[in-house]
Formats: structure tokens, C-alpha cells, sequence
């Protein structure tokens, strides 16, 4: 007896320290990311679209927030559109720039751009007409009142170059303007774009950024009356964290609830649901300690994914307990499940690493993190319980039980449940999801939103575009100009309307220089303004400081991209033109184009312009298409690795096919019932189908177990009913989530378990050597 | 001694400023009676930009408690419209521009300033203005120093004179000499 506790004591301090050693290095080392990156293909071909993807995910795209501001009158929201604006910029911690229409009329924030301004615009045409004109219009601003800088900075820039430019930098958000500010065309909704400072995708500093701006608006929406609504990524990320937090905490709830009312009611012991947890509480806290050892990071989706694929940890426990007896030790118990439940383990974990080398790094490391998992979990049933649980804790509540068909009624069973499915799959062709949307954990209604702000903000349209590379700035800028130039007969013929780039925020060196050339000496602009001025009744000298602005412009060094990022158009420049690892990328955008048809003839046509030509929308469908194949091809791999280890480790060969059977009908069962409900199927449910895969697989093995009398038959029944409600339950909530990724994963895994559970207890073929009465 | 010296000087400093405030006010009140005013104006701006003064004629209307129109007439037609924080200018093209009063503080002060007048606003024009207010014969004189310490750089003083509840002058000078008269005339 004094052994026996010895042992339990000795092993509950190498448990606890195995815990606390494992929970402080997960406190101190933790680095969770969310880039769905990971999730794709690492092996691409298709580097530029990788290049585009990390900059959409990660770059100043990523940074940007987009505001709404509705429920009272234009007036109203102009005036909160400006204050907010105001007040938001004093936080400059957190704020890099804010945008709301009127920040051409301060002139003031892009004084580092005023010396460089004739060598950024491209058309100066001081000829003594143009320059009459403008001095005309200087009389005019005079006689409407405004006075101070903004005069003295027309007597500076008399040809509004600098303005001009600004205007030309805005030309591609086509937005409404009421009192000076961006609207939505129905007047009724003010739109500003707020842009963070680099977070890092640090989500809690993004949450404290939409903190601020939702406080400021709370404290001058004075009426109490407006509305905020926020958009953009980071504001969708931190939406889905609280979104899968908030259901995560759910889910606990109800499982918890379901899992001690089972307990009561099948165990009659509570405590016995507590020490069920030990194994999987185990298995989650090594499993992320390992995966983050060996990646230095945790991703998101495999916290989420791997976890929840851990739920099949429970069952080990359960086996455990349904098998308990009075008068036999726990030890004794387990020692006759070991093989089966070894077995089932075993499958699951070799299934699991056969994931490591697909190519996708997010999968390899779900794999090492399930198959920790898995194996912790195991070792801790295994050596761990048997000395913590005592054999008297247990008084089972026998339920129902079923018996196995007859065989024929089995095998016309096992036809139907495997060839009807298989038959609809086959009807509905196109079950593929090749839409990269479907796989972003991002629910529809805030997709909808971000996608009608950025359409009236012209935000980022990335359908369209021509990607340029190059080893630097300028090399990057001349090709992106060569190639502006080409398509410019597009545009006469009507394929497109426009096009926009970083060159016509910067002109590369070599048209600085042609611009600066054409600039008019000293001498030659001095009796042009001269001309331009006469009778208008200004002082001889009152333009001397444009002459020696123009003098300057011809003789100074030209504009590099430094000096353009101190200032506002600094976030516009770096979504057009970027570095990523060594290269410089630049983006030139497309507007109008209309005929999608014409648009990709003339493409084809063009070939020299058409191989820069990139659509996210079409590349990424292509993308999904080759990643969808090759990780159900893996899948398909992983089914054909279990049914060979079964083959080869089951003790009766001959019976494996109804070993295999419930796993394939809830693989099928699964899949066609999303067909039937009208989604397609995307990797998510894949990796889904391998949580039925392992689940299924164990219903079978202790099902297919030797049974010699009845009570041992509603023994391993009685834990595998406790099992398929807890699974069903939990992922049966997960499955009503908005969160698409959570929903595939709960629906496909409720239905799959039901399934195979249903089939495993129906079709089993046990070997039955009973000691009595049949 | 000293200490009746002192009651004497508060109660001096303090009988001075209220008789000072109710002056005011009550003539604030006065031009305020008329929310909707009229008149036509002769504008001569000075500038160190410019050999002569630029001379403009115009209209200017007020609707209380914050429109301001004024409209050039000679010698080229434009329109000024300020409502609220917003200043919409309509050129003889018909091109018109939008500019919000709060990014330009020279000018927004002055606009507020006439339109603090005009609708009798007392408190903002002492929260943001250093106010003199004198009375001589039938005229009255209105001198606002601005209390912004960025304006100040720029405004040195608006001035507005009148007589009864009725402006007739309003003169802003700038720190760098160039100044604005406006000579209003056929109230109504």
C-alpha cells in the first residue's frame, strides 16, 4: 500500500514538474503568428504572387484602417470626420497618417517636397501667357481674402506646381467630397483612411490603435447619435481573435458542462472527469512547447487546429475507465486495452507526421504538434493514470447497446453508406473551393464591409496589375515608366482608362534630369515674370523668390525615395514601391477596365507588357487549385498509410476491410453533406478529415475488439458513446461559428464522427467467445 | 492707509470692467436684433507683394448664427460662402474650391470675428480676443487683439467700427504690414 503511494507521490512531482517547466518556457518564449502564408504552398513557383501576397498581408496594405462614420447629418459627420482626424493625429505613437479628402489644402505637411517640386512635376510650362494667367489668379485669391502663408506661398509657387502634383497624387480615388471631406455617394456615410504605424502584426498593439480611435470618436460624437465602423486587416484580425476566443470560451463551457454530466451520469464520479482531462491538458501543454522549440513560433491556425484535433485524447482515458471493474487493478485494465489503444495511437501519429515535407510549413508543424500531442497523451494514459486512478472509483451506468448486423445486412449497409455519397460527390463536379476567401478565417459580413469601403476608397484593387522587378529604386522606376509608356496606347484605344505608379509620385533619375533640363535659366524666366506681370500692379520683386526657386531646381541633386517618405504620400509610395529580401518591387495599378475580354486579348497581344501582368484573384484561384490537389493527394496518402498499418499491425488480417470501413464512410459521409449544404470544399476540411480519420479509426479498433461476454461489449460501447456526444457536441457549436475556418472544421468532424460511430457499432466483427448463454 | 488704497483699486479695477462688459454687450445685443443683414462694401487690400491697393466691390450677407456670404461684384464676379468650419470659393469660372476655416487660424479669426459681431457672440469674442471697446461722439470702436499665440504672429489686430448697431468698418492688419479696410455701406 505504502509503494503504491510512494509511486502515485513520485509521479505526480515528475508530472507537476514536467508542467511547470513546460508552462514557464511557454510563458517566456511564446511567439504566436497568424499568416496565412504558412498555409500555402512554400515551394510556389510563383514568386511574384508571393511577393504580392506578403505585401497585401504584412506590408503598408495591412496597416491601413477604414472608417465609416454614419447616422447623422452630412454637416454633422463632415464636422467629426475633421475632429477626428485632428485629435488622432496628436497620438503620433500610434498613427502614421490619416486621410479624409481635405489633406491636399494643408500644404504645410508636405513642405519637404516644396524644393524638390519642378524636378516631380512633369509638365512646368513657364511661358509669359501661362505665367499671366497665374499671376492673374493671384489677384483673385487676393480679392477672396486669403491672406498670410497661403499667400505668401502662391508668391513662392505662383504656378501651383506643388498643389498640382498633390491633386495628380489623388486622382485615383474617385470618391465623393462633401464640405472637403470623402462621403459615400449617398451622402449619408463619411469615409476616412487611418493609416497604423508598423506593428508588426502585433495584434495587441493593433487592439489598442482601434481602441484609441473608437474612444476619440465616443468622446466627440457629442450627440451620441453617429456611428463608427471599422474595416481593413488588422481590424478583421482582431475581430477573428476575439471571434475564436469568444467561441473557443463557449465551446469550453458546453464541453465542460457535457463532459461532467456525462461523467455523473455514466461514471457516476465527477473527480473521474477531472483526471479524464490530465491526458489531453498534458498533451496541449508539451505540444506547444515542442512546436514552438522546434519553429520558434506557433501558428495561430495550429493552436486552433491542433488542439482541437487533440480532443481525441479524451477518448484514451474513457476507454480507460468504461473497462474498469471491481477487482481488477487499473493496471491490469489497461494492460488488455494497451493493444488496441497503442494501435489506434500508433496510426494516428504516423498519418500525422506522413504531413511533414508537403511543402506547407503551417501543415509540418501541425503535424510535429498533433503528433506530440498524440504521444504525450498516450504515455500519460498509459503510465501515468494507472497510478493516480483507483478501480473503485468507477460504478458505470450501463447504456443501450446495438449488436453488429448480420453480415449480409452489413455488407448491403456498407455498400450504401460508401457508394451513395461517393455517387453525389461524383454528380456535383465542381466541389473544389479554388477561391482563396474561403480558406481566410475572416466571417462574410466583415469581408463585405472591407470590401464596399475599399471599392469608394479605391483602397487596393489588386485584380489588375503589372508587377515590375528590379535590384534598385531606380532601376525599378525607369522600368515601370517604360512600361507606363507602353500601355499608354491601350488607353487611346479604350481598354483601360489609366493607370497609376510609384513613377508618378518619382520620377526615376534619368527623367528628373530631362525635366531639369527643360527648366528656363535665371535670366530667361526674369523676363518672362517681368512680361507676365506688367499692368497687374505687383512689385518688380514680388516673384524673385519663384525666379530663384526655378534657379535652384535647375543645378540641385535629384529626388531620391528617402526624402518622398518624410512625407504624407509616404504610406502611397510604399504600397506602389517596395523591397522585399533583396529586390525592389514596384506596382503599377490599373483603372477601367471594363471589357474584361478585350482587356485579356490585348494582353495576349502584348506579350512584352502582358509578362508583367498579374491578377491576385486569377493566380491565387490557380494557386488554390494546385494546393487543393496536392494536399488531397496527400490526404488521400495518409488514408492508404493507415489502412497499411492496420493491415499490418491487426492481429485478423482478413477482418481489416471492417476496420476500414467506418473510416472511409466518414471521410465520404462528411465531405458530401458540405457538397449538400452547398459549400465546397477547401483544405480546411481536409486537414478535418484526418481529426475523422484518427477518431473513426479508434471507434473501429475498439469496436473490432474481442468481446467474451456482454458487459464487456457495453464496456468499450459505454466509453465510446461518451465519447462520439463530447466530440459531436463540441464540434457541433464550432460547426454553427461565422468563422469559415471553424465552421468547415465543425461541421466535417461532427458529421464524420456521427458516422463512423454509427457504422463502426454496426458493421464491427468481433471475435465473440462467449462463456455462457449466447 | 494702504489697505483703503487697495479696496479703492479693486473696487475701481472692478466697477471699470463691468461697465466696460455691459456696454458691450448691450451693443452686441443691439446688432444681433437683425439676423439676416445686408450691405455692400468697398474692399482695399495693401500688400508688400503689391505697388497699389487692390480695390474690390462686393456684397456681403449674413445669416446668423454662422453664414457669411460675400460676393464680388467688381472687377470680377467670385462668391465666398462660410458656413460653419467650411469656406466654399466660387470663381468667375464657376470652378469652386472648399477649404476648411479650421486648417487657415489667420483666417478663421477673422471671419469669426465678424460673425461673433454680427450675432452678438460676447463670450467667444472674449475668450478669443483681448477686447477694447470705445464710444466717441456717435461712433463706437471695437479693437481685438487675437489671444492665439500662433495667430498673433500673423494677426496683429482686427478692428471694427460703427455707429449704432451697425458696422461700417472692419479693418484686419497683418504683422507683416499688409492690411484689409472694408467699408460697408447701404445697410439693410
Amino acid at each position: 500500500m505504502t509503494t503504491i503511494k510512494n509511486n502515485r507521490v513520485s509521479v505526480s512531482i515528475l508530472w507537476l514538474f514536467f508542467i511547470i517547466a513546460s508552462l514557464s518556457y511557454i510563458r517566456s518564449n511564446i511567439n504566436i503568428v497568424s499568416d496565412i502564408q504558412q498555409f500555402m504552398p512554400t515551394d510556389s513557383n510563383n514568386k511574384r504572387l508571393q511577393v504580392l501576397l506578403h505585401e497585401t498581408t504584412k506590408g503598408t496594405a495591412s496597416n491601413l484602417i477604414l472608417v465609416q462614420l454614419a447616422g447623422e447629418s452630412p454637416e454633422y459627420l463632415t464636422n467629426l470626420s475633421k475632429q477626428l482626424k485632428h485629435s488622432l493625429l496628436l497620438d503620433n505613437n500610434l498613427f502614421e497618417s490619416i486621410s479624409n479628402g481635405d489633406n491636399i489644402d494643408n500644404t504645410s505637411s508636405f513642405e519637404p517636397l516644396m524644393e524638390y517640386r519642378y524636378l516631380l512635376s512633369k509638365d512646368n510650362d513657364f511661358s509669359v501667357n501661362t505665367l499671366r494667367e497665374h499671376f492673374k489668379g493671384i489677384l483673385t485669391v487676393l480679392r477672396n481674402g486669403l491672406s498670410g502663408e497661403m499667400v505668401n506661398y502662391l508668391f513662392l509657387d505662383p504656378t501651383r506646381t506643388l498643389a498640382s502634383y498633390l491633386v495628380a497624387q489623388s486622382k485615383q480615388i474617385k470618391t465623393n467630397k462633401v464640405n472637403g471631406v470623402w462621403f459615400l455617394s449617398e451622402q449619408s456615410k463619411a469615409l476616412l483612411t487611418i493609416q497604423l504605424k508598423s506593428t508588426g502584426f502585433n495584434l495587441d498593439v493593433q487592439q489598442a490603435s482601434i481602441n484609441t480611435i473608437k474612444n476619440t470618436f465616443e468622446k466627440l460624437d457629442t450627440k451620441n447619435k453617429a456611428e463608427i465602423i471599422l474595416s481593413g486587416s488588422s481590424i478583421i484580425a482582431v475581430a477573428i481573435r476575439d471571434s475564436i476566443m469568444e467561441t473557443t470560451r463557449q465551446v469550453s463551457w458546453v464541453l465542460a458542462f457535457i463532459i461532467l454530466l456525462l461523467f455523473w451520469y455514466g461514471y457516476r464520479s465527477i473527480r473521474l472527469a477531472f483526471v479524464a482531462s490530465i491526458p489531453l491538458a498534458t498533451a496541449i501543454v508539451i505540444a506547444i512547447s515542442v512546436t514552438q522549440l522546434i519553429f520558434n513560433e506557433v501558428h495561430g491556425i495550429v493552436l486552433a487546429f491542433g488542439i482541437t484535433m487533440l480532443g481525441v485524447c479524451l477518448d484514451y482515458p474513457l476507454h480507460l475507465f468504461s473497462h474498469l471493474k471491481k477487482g481488477e487493478s487499473t493496471k491490469k485494465t489497461l494492460n488488455k486495452i494497451w493493444p488496441t489503444l497503442r494501435l489506434g495511437v500508433i496510426t494516428s501519429i504516423l498519418a500525422y507526421i506522413a504531413l511533414i515535407g508537403t511543402g506547407f510549413s503551417g501543415l509540418t508543424q501541425l503535424a510535429v504538434f498533433s503528433a506530440v500531442g498524440l504521444l504525450t497523451a498516450l504515455f500519460v494514459t498509459r503510465w501515468l493514470l494507472p497510478e493516480w486512478v483507483d478501480e473503485s472509483w468507477t460504478n458505470k451506468r450501463q447504456f443501450f447497446i446495438s449488436y453488429p448486423l448480420r453480415y449480409k445486412y452489413k455488407i448491403i449497409l456498407s455498400l450504401f453508406i460508401i457508394v451513395l455519397p461517393i455517387s453525389i460527390l461524383i454528380i456535383h463536379q465542381d466541389i473544389w473551393s479554388n477561391d482563396i476567401s474561403q480558406i481566410s478565417p475572416v466571417p462574410v459580413d466583415l469581408r463585405e464591409t472591407d470590401r464596399d469601403l475599399r471599392r469608394a476608397l479605391n483602397a487596393t484593387d489588386l485584380n489588375h496589375l503589372f508587377l515590375i522587378e528590379g535590384e534598385d529604386v531606380d532601376e525599378v522606376l525607369r522600368k515601370t515608366e517604360n512600361l507606363t509608356s507602353a500601355i499608354e496606347p491601350a488607353i487611346k484605344e479604350g481598354v483601360l482608362t489609366g493607370t497609376y505608379s510609384a513613377a508618378d509620385i518619382f520620377p526615376s533619375k534619368i527623367n528628373q534630369k530631362r525635366t531639369q533640363s527643360l527648366l528656363p535659366n535665371k535670366q530667361m524666366l526674369s523676363l518672362n515674370v517681368t512680361a507676365a506681370m506688367k499692368g497687374l500692379g505687383f512689385k518688380e520683386n514680388a516673384f524673385d523668390s519663384f525666379i530663384n526657386s526655378v534657379a535652384k531646381s535647375k543645378t540641385q541633386p535629384t529626388v531620391d525615395y528617402e526624402k518622398i517618405l518624410l512625407s504624407p504620400l509616404a504610406v502611397k509610395l510604399k504600397s506602389l514601391l517596395f523591397k522585399q529580401d533583396t529586390n525592389w518591387y514596384s506596382i503599377i495599378r490599373v483603372t477601367g477596365v471594363n471589357d474584361e475580354a478585350v482587356f485579356k486579348a490585348w494582353l495576349k497581344d502584348s506579350p512584352n507588357i502582358g509578362q508583367h501582368y498579374m491578377s491576385i484573384r486569377g493566380a491565387t484561384n490557380v494557386l488554390m487549385n494546385q494546393y487543393l490537389q496536392s494536399a488531397w493527394l496527400r490526404f488521400l496518402g495518409v488514408l492508404t498509410l493507415v489502412i497499411f498499418i492496420v493491415f499490418w499491425l491487426s492481429h485478423r488480417r482478413k477482418s481489416t476491410i471492417w476496420l476500414l470501413i467506418p473510416v472511409v464512410a466518414g471521410v465520404v459521409v462528411s465531405m458530401t453533406v458540405q457538397v449538400l449544404l452547398g459549400h465546397l470544399i477547401n483544405i480546411f476540411h481536409i486537414l478535418s478529415l484526418l481529426l475523422v480519420i484518427g477518431m473513426g479509426l479508434d471507434y473501429s479498433l475498439f469496436f473490432n475488439r474481442d468481446w467474451t461476454s456482454v458487459p464487456e461489449l457495453q464496456e468499450r460501447t459505454h466509453a465510446i458513446i461518451i465519447s462520439a456526444i463530447t466530440t459531436m457536441a463540441a464540434f457541433g457549436i464550432l460547426g454553427l461559428s461565422n468563422i469559415p475556418i471553424l465552421s468547415a472544421m465543425g461541421q466535417t468532424v461532427s458529421v464524420g464522427i456521427i458516422t463512423c460511430f454509427v457504422i463502426a457499432q454496426r458493421i464491427a466483427v468481433p471475435k465473440i467467445i462467449l462463456q455462457g448463454n449466447k | 492707509m494702504i489697505k483703503i488704497f487697495c479696496l479703492c483699486c479693486i473696487i475701481f479695477v472692478t466697477n471699470t470692467s463691468v461697465a466696460f462688459g455691459l456696454e458691450l454687450s448691450e451693443l452686441l445685443v443691439d446688432i444681433s436684433k437683425m439676423p439676416e443683414k445686408f450691405s455692400r462694401f468697398t474692399e482695399t487690400r495693401t500688400s508688400s507683394f503689391l505697388s497699389k491697393p487692390l480695390v474690390s466691390k462686393g456684397n456681403l450677407e449674413f445669416k446668423a448664427p454662422a453664414i457669411l456670404i460675400k460676393k464680388l461684384i467688381s472687377p470680377e464676379k467670385s462668391e465666398q460662402r462660410i458656413n460653419g468650419d467650411m469656406l466654399s470659393i466660387t470663381n468667375n469660372d464657376s470652378s469652386t474650391q472648399t477649404l476648411s476655416l479650421s486648417t487657415y487660424p489667420e483666417l478663421e479669426i477673422g471671419i469669426n470675428a465678424i460673425r461673433w459681431v454680427l450675432s452678438g457672440d460676447f463670450i467667444n469674442l472674449k475668450n478669443s480676443f483681448d477686447v477694447t471697446f470705445k464710444e466717441y461722439e456717435q461712433l463706437w470702436q471695437l479693437h481685438l487683439r487675437p489671444k492665439n499665440i500662433d495667430v498673433i504672429k500673423k494677426i496683429k489686430n482686427i478692428t471694427l467700427i460703427g455707429k449704432g448697431a451697425k458696422i461700417t468698418t472692419i479693418k484686419i492688419e497683418h504683422t507683416n504690414d499688409d492690411s484689409v479696410i472694408m467699408d460697408l455701406y447701404d445697410h439693410h
